[in-house]
């Protein structure tokens, strides 16, 4: 049954290369379907392939509705801002799952020259700063992911320019999502986006006042980095793809820093954008 | 004591180290811990057996014999489930 059938509006989306649905439903699924049109602009896609995963919202103010769409899997709910806050990582989710065993999944930043597609990969667990890095230096770099880097066997990166998810200054437990072009950020080149740079984040607040930089050997990279991926042992060889990532790259670095934006003359001369 | 290999998802050998991807989690073991691992494999070997490797390799420990050295390394593997241990001597 299509969306249109069932009073649903469906949204397009291009989630790291998969083609992913996004059903809008409930009374206010117009409202819900020119959000995500808006948040995720540059991840819209515009081709006519079947959608490799769907996920089904449904925004209502009957909590009837709500429970009889959560019970049958749908992310629902009646207030619009808790919507925003679950529905990006059900979305993103969804890929994932799609790609699992396919290509490398890290829990990156990722930008690049904006002329050659060179790319830093900045390694990060949740919390570790992703987001801001993104935001701070999207806009001198283009904004690649600020989420997940899906690495190719031959190092190239798909681009998922996601919107950024920012805590609301007056609802402290939800994110508000925010299109990367109302934050100034850089799209991703249209050439192939290449891993150049991969770094392991480390921000602290007795880091140096400059960022320091320093080589991982790589076995203790493959412990560190294998952290912060999503469904690294169901690719084949999943250890001599990684390292064959950070020879790629030149080995693996450290980074530590105080502030996102010093990290910029660093990011900058690694894809030779200085 | 007898040693065989558990079920690795991967193991990168660097340096005469390596890295085992076992369960969730990725490892980095010793010079003498990844001789022990890239000894075995499916089949059974006895500790003697790799004692014998490990000793051509790096000679007789200071103290106790290769043997005995061995057997609390190899119970170690044992609790990350890297190695599968079986006999009477445990």
């Amino acid at each position: 049954m299509l969306p249109s059938d069932t009073g649903e509006l469906s949204v397009p989306l291009s989630v790291m290369g998969v083609p992913v649905a996004v059903d809008c439903g409930g009374s206010m699924g117009s409202q819900l379907a020119s959000h995500v049109r808006s948040v995720w602009e540059w991840c819209l896609r515009s081709d006519h392939a079947a959608p490799a995963a769907t996920v089904r919202a449904v925004l209502d103010p009957s909590s009837a509705v709500v429970a009889s769409a959560s019970a049958s899997g749908a992310v629902a709910h009646s207030d619009p801002l808790v919507m925003e806050d679950w529905l990006a990582p059900r979305i993103t989710i969804s890929a994932i799952e799609q790609m699992a065993g396919r290509a490398l999944m890290l829990h990156a930043c990722v930008l690049a020259n904006p002329a050659t597609g060179d790319a830093a990969i900045l390694v990060g667990r949740s919390g570790a700063g992703k987001t801001t890095m993104a935001r701070t230096l999207g806009t001198s770099l283009a904004y690649v992911t600020d989420e997940t880097a899906l690495v190719s066997e031959d190092h190239l990166v798909t681009p998922f320019p996601k919107p950024l998810s920012v805590f609301r200054s007056s609802d402290g437990g939800l994110k508000a999502q925010r299109p990367p072009s109302s934050l100034g950020l850089v799209a991703p080149p249209r050439r192939p986006i290449r891993a150049v740079a991969a770094l392991l984040v480390d921000r602290r607040e007795d880091a140096p006042a400059s960022p320091v930089t320093s080589p991982v050997p790589t076995l203790e990279g493959l412990s560190q980095i294998s952290e912060h991926t999503s469904y690294l042992k169901r690719l084949d060889s999943p250890l001599h793809r990684l390292a064959a990532l950070f020879e790629a790259c030149g080995g693996l670095q450290q980074v530590s820093y105080q502030e996102s934006a010093d990290l910029l003359p660093v990011v900058q001369s690694l894809v030779g954008a200085s | 004591m007898r040693v065989r290999r558990e079920e690795l998802h991967d193991v990168f050998v660097e340096d005469g180290r390596c890295a085992v991807y076992v369960q969730d989690e990725v490892i980095v073991l010793s010079p003498v811990a990844t001789t022990v691992l890239l000894a075995t494999g499916n089949k059974w070997i006895s500790l003697s057996e790799l004692a014998d490797l490990v000793e051509q390799e790096y000679g007789p420990p200071p103290r106790q014999t290769t043997e005995e050295t061995l057997r609390g390394l190899v119970r170690e593997l044992a609790n990350f489930r890297i190695l599968g241990i079986a006999g009477s001597s445990m």
